[in-house]
């Protein structure tokens, strides 16, 4: 009888084999892709190396942390001079590792993520998990992580705009400065802070330049998934570096598709399956309000001076007021901010993303569509997950919508 | 930008009205801002001092407010209302000296990295009546001393417990209104009460920005504001929610943020509040575009924008 841990490192190199091949085949196509150029190279390397993260933290010069939300300060973790690793994954075949106790609609990117770290040596990586969706709260305990790394959960209020939940979200900021304080065994002065707050400042308004470029459509949809995809899992300068050649060699190719808002669950390197169709279908995504995407880098942080205090409120308040999670209870004013970018660039449709077992975004899909449609403006859900099959009935989907949008142009 | 063009302006207000009348400037005595008439050789005097003065202000008898001399009461008034209304809550923080003193304690914490005392929305909405309580007093005090008999020593009871008479004095080389005034019961306790207060308020306005402007008389003049031309507005539609403005605001007002249950209008709302100093501190930190603007009639005359916004904080 073969033992289980060699029929485990059986499964193992099998799925690190297929995870390959899909890379690969990914890759290619994006590569083939008429936008893409030679300076997306960096996002695509680091992108690929995210998968396995053995050889990940060999080549990195920092330690890493990971987290799966996007609350967490990525300048905390700047100024305690760790890396953050983005827990989202977008493979379908790192779900070959995924434990099979899982609950059946579990949320694709929950069952890539667990898979992705069981196909891993990941112990004793620690985990900082703000306390967003449900599958986020439950997927440590799901995929056993307890017993096996150093887990700080940041318990995320549900309201935004509540006093009490600010205060409490400004005492959860700080005790995540104190975890990372010990894990690094160094304190973070304010002045180390403050750096990485203006560091992160000019990365938002590096970020700010290809959001206006992408608006005119000189930057695509994809190209833009890839470059924020790779973010959080880079140096932060070295990513603005990559950046800012990638806005150098730009090129307007003058072509022009109807422009549509991208919104709903993540989507995730390399599972690019909804920009692609959309694009295959005659339209340009040429905004979006996706946690992995437009959302990685909200804002720029707006602090009354430089002492820790207020540093750490200021984080706390963008990182908390400033989010348009669905996991919120008040959050009508992100139905504004949609609004106002499609009235302000003219945009007339919006495509809403919904990754099967996103329950979330699958609950606020419909509060969307009716406010929306008041303001005329077109709505398209999808409801899809990791896979292929689905795709030629969501092309068709699409091509319609774009019709019924070029008649509305018309 | 629009920080730094206010800074100047504050110090070029606060050359002119603390030494302007050594100049030969005499802006009056209806000032909507704290130009202190203790100052030797000021530009013009607060408005308040004459609020609470005989023939000009409420120390004036009954008989003389049903009488033509009342004239003299309302014409400063008038005045106040004409210098007031163009320029509404620019007064408080683009003019107002005692203001820039205010910031420049502040100054001095934000460089010795000491943070800031917290305010609860609570508790600022418990301090608003206060206000209202220093009016009454500035009205009912110099009323009974014209005619109930009170002691003039009662007299000025605004001016005699303001932070800013012993302070502002200090930039002309004057300490004489730091003292005890032993003359009577009402005197020492008039002194001995200004005397606290003040250490009170330079506490206070170094742990917490514009501490004095939460008690402000002068901000009551909001009460005029329809008359202004000044209008402070927000696009409910388009604001996300960030919160940058309460965080920025010196006065922590959440009024602009939360817009006072007022996010089922549509277009835009009226988010000018009492508190509200006019700094555009809020605007300059909002990051959507024409979320909050500033108008003088219809004018724009700053109007938030993200790639302002962005520009000023990455080159901080």
């Amino acid at each position: 009888m073969t033992p289980v841990s060699s029929r485990l490192d059986r499964l193992k190199t099998r799925t690190k084999n297929l995870v390959q091949t899909e890379l690969e085949t990914q890759t290619s196509l994006i590569r083939n892709h008429p936008d893409y150029s030679d300076s997306l190279d960096p996002f695509i390397k680091i992108l690929q190396q995210t998968f396995f993260i053995e050889q990940f933290i060999e080549q990195s010069s920092k330690d890493i942390v990971f987290t799966p939300c996007i609350q967490a300060p990525l300048e905390l973790f700047h100024a305690a001079g760790l890396q953050p690793f983005k827990l989202a994954c977008g493979s379908f075949a790192v779900q070959n590792m995924a434990p099979l106790h899982l609950p059946a609609l579990t949320c694709p990117m929950i069952r890539s993520i667990s898979g992705l770290l069981e196909m891993n040596q990941t112990e004793g990586i620690p985990l900082v998990i703000p306390t967003t969706c449900d599958w986020v709260v439950k997927f440590s305990e799901l995929a056993g992580l307890y017993e096996k790394t150093d887990i700080h959960f940041m318990e995320l209020p549900h309201l935004r705009e509540e006093e009490r939940s600010a205060k409490r979200w400004h005492n959860e900021i700080q005790l995540f400065k104190t975890w990372l304080e010990k894990r690094t065994g160094q304190k973070i002065y304010s002045k180390n802070l403050l750096r990485s707050v203006k560091l992160y400042s000019r990365a938002f308004e590096l970020h700010d330049r290809l959001i206006r470029l992408r608006r005119k459509q000189i930057v695509s949809g994809l190209q833009y998934a890839l470059i924020m995809n790779a973010m959080p899992y880079q140096d932060i300068e070295i990513w603005m570096a990559a950046v800012e050649t990638f806005v150098i060699g730009l090129q307007d190719t003058g072509i022009r598709k109807i422009p549509v808002f991208l919104s709903g669950s993540p989507i995730v390197f390399p599972n690019y399956k909804m920009l692609s169709l959309i694009e295959n279908a005659g339209m340009a995504v040429t905004a979006d309000d996706i946690c992995t995407m437009e959302r990685t880098l909200q804002g720029t942080v707006a602090y009354e001076d430089a002492s820790e205090f207020a540093l750490l409120k200021a984080l706390a308040q963008r990182y908390h007021t400033a989010c348009s999670c669905p996991t919120f209870a008040d959050n009508h004013r992100r139905i504004n901010a949609m609004v106002h970018t499609l009235k302000q660039y003219e945009i007339k449709g919006v495509i809403f993303h919904v990754l099967k077992g996103c329950h979330p975004y699958d609950m606020e899909a419909s509060i969307l569509e009716m406010r929306l449609k008041d303001q005329g403006i077109r709505f398209l859900k999808i409801e899809t997950d990791y896979v292929k099959e689905d795709e030629q009935n969501i092309v068709t989907r699409l091509e319609a919508f774009n019709r019924t949008l070029r008649s509305i142009e018309q | 930008m629009v920080e730094r063009i206010r800074l100047f302006s504050q110090h070029v207000f606060f050359i002119v009205f603390m030494y302007g009348g050594r100049f030969g400037i005499h802006l009056g005595s209806a000032l909507p801002c704290f130009s202190c008439p203790f100052v030797q050789g000021c530009a013009g005097h607060c408005y308040l001092m004459a609020l609470q003065r005989t023939h000009v202000g409420f120390q004036t008898a009954f008989e003389v407010f049903f009488s033509s001399a009342f004239v003299h009461v309302l014409w400063p008034f008038a005045l106040f209302l004409i210098l007031f209304l163009p320029l509404s809550k620019l007064w408080c923080a683009w003019l107002c000296p005692f203001c820039l003193f205010q910031d420049w304690i502040t100054l001095i914490r934000k460089r010795l990295h000491i943070r800031e005392f917290s305010m609860s929305r609570q508790v600022r909405n418990r301090l608003k009546p206060v206000k209202y309580i220093l009016l009454a007093l500035l009205i009912l005090i110099p009323l009974a001393i014209a005619n109930l008999g009170l002691h003039p020593d009662w007299g000025l009871p605004f001016c005699q417990i303001c932070p800013a008479r012993p302070i502002l004095p200090l930039f002309t080389g004057n300490v004489s209104n730091f003292h005890i005034d032993m003359t009577n019961s009402v005197t020492i306790g008039f002194t001995a009460t200004a005397m606290i207060l003040t250490g009170v308020f330079l506490a206070g306005i170094f742990f917490k920005e514009r501490f004095f402007c939460v008690f402000c008389l002068l901000a009551l003049m909001h009460l005029f504001k329809k008359l202004s031309p000044f209008r402070f507005e927000k696009n409910v539609h388009a604001c996300t929610g960030c919160g940058n403005c309460e965080q920025m605001c010196p006065v922590d007002i959440a009024d602009v943020h939360l817009e006072k249950g007022k996010n089922h209008m549509p277009g835009a709302v009226d988010v000018l509040t009492q508190d509200c100093l006019g700094c555009m501190n809020c605007v300059e930190s909002c990051p959507v575009d024409n979320a909050l603007v500033f108008k003088w009639f219809d004018f724009k005359i700053f109007s938030s924008s993200r790639q302002y916004m962005t520009r000023k904080w990455s080159s901080k």
